[in-house]
């Protein structure tokens, strides 16, 4: 059996952390504390692996970042947040497409581990669930789709936290009566962000005022949806939307109907795609995704689990609201 | 069974494909390792050879004596990697699953990052770098590398260095083409910020397509502002004060178009019976979803990024191509332009 960090901590009565800094030459412990480290360390045989301590050195490393979305919208950001928590001169990241293409995968996995890297994070393209990758020979983060072996570490979008947060804004706007139009119900974010909005409206005791619309993510279908809605003949005073580009179509259709927005009918997005939200007349209140602090907490976690503290589970990140002009 | 008839022998080499074929060993290993210097026929001998003897090629043979990793290195400079990812996908395609590996780094137009990513993948050993930049300016060129280097989208100040570069003019020119093909007469651009090399380029392309019908755009020149819809609406507004019967408009880009596609509606022109519309980069989060769909110029960075690597692999193969090379741009016609009518 390899000793651990954790079995000096265990040994010494003290957290990993402060081992991590006695034997990294951290100088906010004490002298004596540091002494009985290093000697423990010493006398069960711990050896530090060879990546964590290059980090300590201060050496550069490389991480792998392995795409599964081929439009660039999830990675960059993600990718930004990454290197911003780490910073260049500690760490290369090597970004791999992989088209959503298991063969790629595959292939793109072997020759990074290959060219050396020390830990991998691999990014869905959507929210559903990927899948794992199994025991590799460095650590692994995923990010934005969770892991579908929850013995993983995955780091996701807290889609309930965002579409809560659409609904509470609507409700400070003096809504009530409240529909809901999204992408389809396929996805693993379709079922969530609805789940969330009848939980609000049920929260605070508000009618349904009619079953959500579920379609395909285009701007057209929003258009449609908004004409059902105005078809059905139920009073509406607000839509939250599954996605900024549904938000464009409803208001679009509305504004052609007549509708005022946000005078009569209010409408909150989910995603703050820039080029969909900024143009759009009114601006779209949205939710984001934070995906740079996505990339930063998943960077965070996988040097964390290069220095041998790996964490398993699905860590969901806040998201915020963007207010702009549609609410 | 089959495996019973095949003798019990070591598995063919390249010697034995090299004799096959009647050539020297180098010149199979150069045949089956892609390298350019061959005739087409010699390659194919070898090829056959191989084939019939079932050889297989060992890559990491193949690659330690070629001295080579099988890596590239792809630099990105543009912040939202709207041009690196389809120019690796194209990269990728060119090179094939399997042979070669491009690693992408982010390199954000800062020379302290660039300076790094460069040393992070010589150091890895990649086999050749492609540049990619954040617009169509001429950048700095990186000077002497150990390895070859292939700029592209944005291309090297130095002229001896290798770049790829989208066709601006020719832009320019089919957007224009396709309007006049449609009898549109009052053609107007509105193009986006001018510090942007390829802007001017592609207003020349415009002119030189109107001129030669002997027309002018609407203006005399084309209507410059910045990148967004609200410009697309207010450059309708200026080209319709104008000319009255504008009925035909080149946007810089998609989003431009939008804008200006909402502004026309305004005023009762509308697309494209009235006024045809063109955008320009084909964002499919824009054009497939506006109302008429968008016609627009396509850059094809994917034929760029295969092009940027088939002249990398030339280059690591010892066969250098200096100065600019032009990939060509295309029309995809949507909804906003179509055939008139009536004449």
């Amino acid at each position: 059996m390899v000793v651990g960090i954790r079995d000096v901590a265990a040994h010494c009565g003290v957290s990993v952390s402060t081992v991590s800094k006695a034997l990294s030459g951290y100088h906010d412990i004490s002298d004596t504390t540091r002494r009985r480290i290093i000697v423990a360390a010493r006398e069960l045989n711990y050896r530090p692996n060879s990546a964590a301590r290059r980090l300590r050195l201060g050496s550069t490393r490389a991480v792998g970042l392995l795409t599964h979305d081929s439009v660039g919208r999830l990675s960059l950001p993600v990718l930004l947040g990454a290197e911003d928590a780490v910073g260049t001169e500690r760490m290369s990241i090597l970004l791999c497409d992989s088209r959503g293409d298991a063969m790629r995968t595959e292939y793109h996995l072997r020759t990074l581990l290959e060219h050396g890297i020390d830990g991998l994070i691999a990014l869905a393209g959507d929210t559903n669930d990927q899948p794992s990758l199994g025991r590799l020979s460095v650590p692994v983060v995923y990010a934005y789709g969770a892991s579908s072996d929850p013995e993983d570490h995955s780091i996701v979008p807290d889609e309930l936290d965002g579409a809560a947060r659409a609904m509470a804004r609507l409700r400070s706007r003096g809504r009530r009566r409240i529909a809901h139009i999204s992408g389809l119900e396929s996805y693993a974010a379709t079922e969530r962000r609805a789940r969330a909005w009848r939980a609000a409206l049920e929260r605070e005791h508000l009618p349904i005022v009619t079953e959500p619309l579920f379609g395909p993510w285009t701007e057209e279908w929003g258009f449609r949806a908004a004409g059902e809605l105005l078809a059905r003949d139920v009073a509406f005073d607000a839509v939250f939307c599954g996605s900024d580009v549904l938000a464009r179509g409803v208001q679009d259709r509305l504004r052609e109907e007549g509708v005022r927005v946000p005078e009569d009918v209010s409408i909150v997005g989910f995603d703050n795609w820039e080029t969909i939200t900024s143009g759009a007349r009114p601006a779209i209140t949205t939710v984001d995704m934070q995906l740079e602090d996505l990339g930063r907490q998943a960077v965070r976690a996988l040097f964390a689990a290069i220095e041998g503290k790996q964490s398993s589970g699905v860590e969901a990140r806040p998201t915020k609201l963007v207010i702009r002009a549609s609410d | 069974m089959a495996e019973a008839l095949v003798p019990q022998s070591a598995p063919p080499t390249l010697r034995d494909v090299a004799d096959a074929a009647g050539v020297s060993v180098g010149t199979a290993s150069k045949a089956l390792s892609g390298g350019y210097q061959l005739r087409e026929t010699t390659r194919r001998r070898v090829e056959l050879a191989a084939a019939s003897l079932g050889f297989v090629p060992n890559h990491m043979a193949r690659s330690l004596q070629a001295g080579r990793t099988g890596t590239v290195g792809l630099l990105a400079s543009d912040l939202e990697g709207r041009f690196s990812l389809p120019i690796l996908r194209g990269a990728e395609d060119h090179f094939g699953l399997g042979d070669v590996a491009i690693f992408l780094c982010d390199a954000r137009s800062d020379a302290i990052r660039e300076r790094h990513y460069l040393k992070a993948l010589l150091n890895r050993r990649v086999d050749g770098l492609i540049i990619v930049g954040d617009n169509t300016n001429p950048r700095a060129s990186l000077g002497q590398l150990p390895v070859p280097v292939v700029y592209a989208y944005s291309p090297s100040s130095d002229q001896d260095d290798c770049s790829v570069i989208s066709d601006n003019h020719g832009s320019g020119r089919i957007g224009a083409e396709h309007l006049l093909a449609l009898g549109r007469r009052h053609i107007g651009v509105i193009a986006g910020s001018r510090d942007i090399a390829a802007t001017e380029q592609r207003v020349d392309g415009a002119k030189a397509a109107v001129h030669a019908r002997g027309l002018e755009l609407v203006g005399g020149t084309a209507m410059y502002g910045t990148w967004d819809e609200s410009w697309g609406r207010n450059g309708i507004e200026a080209l319709l004060s104008l000319d009255p019967e504008l009925d035909g408009v080149l946007c810089g880009n998609d989003v431009i178009a939008r804008g200006a596609l909402e502004a026309l509606a305004h005023h009762g022109k509308e697309a494209p019976r009235d006024v045809s519309v063109v955008g320009h980069d084909d964002i499919a989060l824009i054009t497939t979803q506006t109302r008429p769909k968008l016609t627009t110029i396509d850059m094809d960075l994917e034929s760029l990024g295969r092009r940027a690597a088939q002249l990398l692999s030339a280059a690591v193969d010892g066969e250098h191509t200096l100065g600019v090379v032009t990939s060509p741009t295309r029309l995809v016609i949507r909804e906003s332009t179509s055939i008139r009518t009536h004449q």
